[in-house]
């Protein structure tokens, strides 16, 4: 019974699967890799080893993590501006979102001080995100948040 | 032959002092005088279950995750090997059992007399140290709802969310604790096989909830429902200290059984041992339903919803005036100067109202892989510099209408019994099964709209007139989803389909005419409102049949498919008819159709009227129907 199942959805859905090109994680198969040919950054789970010392790498390598697969702390705000950056972009432009006030506890502030924050990156929004690149963007949000 | 194995093993190890081997010949005895090895909890924690043939086999095939190399199968020798672990002796306490497995010595440091001078705790640096960068206050069950253009994830992923303390709203840098199948890149047939058979390893891993967000918000345009589970500090406690554990862990990953959702369970268990979450669910279970259960076993609490990125585009646009959505799709999809200018033309909170739609919906269209990310940014980028040069504004209060969640969804099996009256064949006692979800009659709340997504539906036939049972329709898959067309969206609406059907056009007896069905289609649908609700969908269908009742045992083909939907509160009805002519084999043309009212008499009860044609065969029947969760009605 499973193997007759397992072959008509093999038909079924061997098309669509075919016309996936990265593989998600959906409900866990495969590992979260995007490839880029999609427009989209490449972020790669891999899980090899033990849980005490699993490998999570964002676009700029296996930097970004600590032995206990957590984003260290001091890459915390690069990882995240890396992962999130259109919608951290959108943020800023409005001026306020989840992923600013988000960001902006990265940077220190807490929740009676993110309107400063958020309104620091809308009026320089062209210095911050003009250049579409992560580094840039956490270069000038350094910047500015020592300068404020 | 453990035992003597084990002897060699004490003999070759470093030498324990005296009174080492005092304090251990005592534990060991005082463990198997009150037979800890067999203690369920212990089980539990290294995942032992009754083998198929007979013994006890742990389901984990990672050796690391046990301590005697017969750990497997062998759950005294691994008992015996955790109390020899407690006289770890290495320089590097994070390399000792205790810290590498802190669940199992808690419990046996609670369960034997270990004298805690002699054998102080060891100090687990590495495991206190991701602890506390977790250090969660509450921890919430997500289910990331079903998508039906990716196979993997029809019926949705569960995960779980560690709420950080202190952590003041800012809930993206939650971490969360996922089960996977680790496949690699794999895709397409080979990963479907390898997926049903359990040849994926699957792991635990914990990433960033904001990864999580851009996966199912972003790139699969889910909703995101967020259960609250309700443990006690020293529950959670447990949790981390298994989860630490569970870092070591590889077990099959089944796509039917042993899958994202069902292994969460076991540890939610472990983590609070009154729950019995995993002996209410049957081997076969779907996300949602391991999501409900996980939920009723908790005091019920609001669940939050995180729209879909869809969602809170297609509510966005609900907020435009006609011409602000029309300059959208300008500045979106057309000439964007000409946009820009009149754009200008409006005052700046309905400017900032008409940029922050269009933004949300290029991102959307990029991830629809409608428009690439080059194109995304080209438009979109001067659009956010724009956004922001109007300062702030107030566009958007509120946010689309939340749904029902899965818990208050009918549950996923649907058995039924009815009566049909076949012409010139008599009556029929019908009785039906059909594992999970949904098909286009069954009340959407909580699954997906305008969809099917059926596996193994039955429909058995007894004739009593004829003396003769048969299935009237074995269906092993059918997954449709009806798109309302949308300018917006431009989605095609499609079916796919496999199973058993009668194929009743050549014209012999009812219910002797079964053949192996397998059919796909593709077509526009489109949304009315003439009554409450209408949908009217027309699909290109291929046909293939195989079976001995047709003329060369089968045939190939394809026609038109046309349906509609009415929906109108608890009364809904479909009529459906396909026409298919055959180029190869059997080619007599079939036309078919059926007329089906259903009626949602209670969450889980419904009542059916159906008519159906099918080359000269006409009948009608009269169902009801029942939902309930696996295995039984």
């Amino acid at each position: 019974m499973k193997k007759v199942m397992a072959a008509a959805i093999l038909v079924a859905f061997g098309a669509v699967a075919f016309a996936e090109d990265y593989g998600s994680a959906g409900c866990g198969l495969g590992s979260l890799v995007f490839k880029q040919n999609d427009g989209t950054q490449i972020l790669a789970a891999t899980t090899n080893g033990t849980f005490g010392s699993q490998t999570f790498g964002i676009t700029f390598g296996t930097s970004n993590c600590n032995s206990k697969g957590m984003i260290k702390i001091s890459m915390a705000r690069e990882s995240f501006i890396e992962a999130n950056y259109k919608d951290i972009a959108r943020d800023a432009a409005n001026g306020k979102g989840e992923f600013i006030n988000n960001l902006a506890k990265l940077y220190g502030y807490n929740n009676n001080n993110t309107q400063e924050f958020a309104s620091l990156l809308q009026k320089n929004y062209n210095a911050v995100f003009a250049a579409n690149n992560a580094k840039t963007t956490v270069n000038e949000i350094n910047k500015l948040v020592a300068n404020s | 032959m453990a035992r003597s194995f084990f002897v060699f093993f004490l003999l070759a190890a470093p030498a324990f002092s005296s009174a080492n081997a005092d304090m251990r010949e005592t534990l060991l005895q005082t463990a198997r005088d009150r037979r800890l090895w067999q203690s369920p909890y212990w089980r539990k924690l290294l995942y032992y279950e009754h083998h198929l043939f007979g013994g006890t086999r742990s389901v984990n095939t990672l050796p690391a995750f046990f301590l005697s190399p017969v750990g497997r199968a062998n759950p005294e020798a691994e008992f015996n090997a955790e109390i020899d672990g407690l006289f770890y002796s290495g320089s590097n306490d994070n390399d000792s059992p205790e810290c590498r497995f802190p669940e199992r010595y808690d419990w046996l440091r609670k369960k034997l007399p270990v004298d805690s001078a002699a054998l102080p705790l060891k100090n687990c640096t590495d495991f206190n140290e991701w602890k506390a960068g977790l250090d969660p206050q509450s921890v919430s069950l997500l289910f990331a709802a079903g998508y039906l253009n990716n196979p993997s994830t029809l019926y949705g992923h569960t995960f779980l969310r560690l709420h950080k303390r202190g952590a003041q709203g800012a809930d993206l840098l939650d971490y969360t604790i996922n089960y996977a199948a680790a496949a690699g890149e794999q895709t397409g047939v080979l990963f479907a096989i390898k997926g049903l058979i359990g040849a994926y390893p699957g792991q635990f891993s914990t990433i960033p909830y904001y990864i999580k967000i851009q996966q199912y918000h972003n790139l699969e345009d889910r909703d995101l429902w967020e259960f609250p589970l309700t443990l006690s500090p020293d529950e959670t406690d447990r949790l981390l200290r298994h989860g630490w554990e569970l870092g070591k862990v590889r077990f099959p990953y089944l796509f039917f059984t042993r899958n994202c959702a069902w292994q969460l369970l076991p540890y939610l268990e472990i983590a609070k041992p009154s729950l019995e979450l995993a002996d209410k669910l049957p081997a076969w279970v779907i996300p949602s339903d391991s999501a409900k259960v996980a939920a009723a076993a908790f005091p019920p609490a609001e669940p939050i919803w995180r729209p879909s990125l869809w969602k809170t585009v297609n509510w966005k646009r609900t907020q435009l005036s006609p011409e602000e959505r029309s300059l959208v799709l300008t500045l979106a999809r057309g000439n964007q100067q000409e946009g820009t200018e009149k754009l200008s033309l409006l005052p700046p909170p309905r400017q900032a109202a008409v940029l922050e739609t269009t933004a949300d919906y290029l991102s959307w269209r990029m991830y629809a892989r409608k428009i690439s990310k080059t194109e995304l940014d080209g438009r979109s980028d001067p659009l956010l510099l724009l956004r922001a040069k109007l300062g702030p504004q107030n566009t958007f209060t509120g946010g689309p209408e939340k749904p029902l969640p899965i818990t208050k969804a009918h549950e996923s099996m649907r058995t039924g019994i009815g009566l049909a009256t076949v012409k010139g064949a008599g009556p029929a006692y019908e009785l039906q099964w059909r594992s999970a979800v949904q098909d286009v009659l069954d009340p959407p709340e909580g699954y997906l709209p305008d969809a099917a997504l059926e596996m193994t539906a039955l429909r058995m036939r007894y004739a009593p007139r004829q003396d003769r049972f048969y299935f009237k329709e074995a269906r092993l898959v059918h997954v449709m989803s009806l798109n309302p067309w949308d300018d917006w969206v431009r989605r095609k609406s499609w079916e796919v389909n496999a199973g058993l059907e009668q194929a009743d056009e050549t014209g012999r007896q009812a219910g002797t005419s079964a053949i192996a069905a397998f059919n796909a289609g593709s077509g526009l649908a489109a949304e009315t409102h003439i009554g409450a609700r209408e949908l009217f969908y027309a699909l290109a269908v291929a046909d293939t049949g195989i079976g001995p009742t047709l003329d060369k045992n089968w045939r190939i083909g394809g026609g038109l498919k046309t349906g509609v939907l009415l929906e109108a509160g608890a009364l809904r009805a479909l009529a459906e008819t396909r026409y298919l002519g055959y180029a190869l084999g059997d080619k007599t043309p079939l036309w078919c159709g059926t007329v089906t009212a259903a009626l949602h008499l209670t969450l889980n009860n419904s009542i059916r009227l159906e008519y159906g044609w099918r080359g000269e065969e006409r009948e009608a029947g009269i169902y009801l129907q029942h939902f309930s969760l696996p295995p039984w009605p």
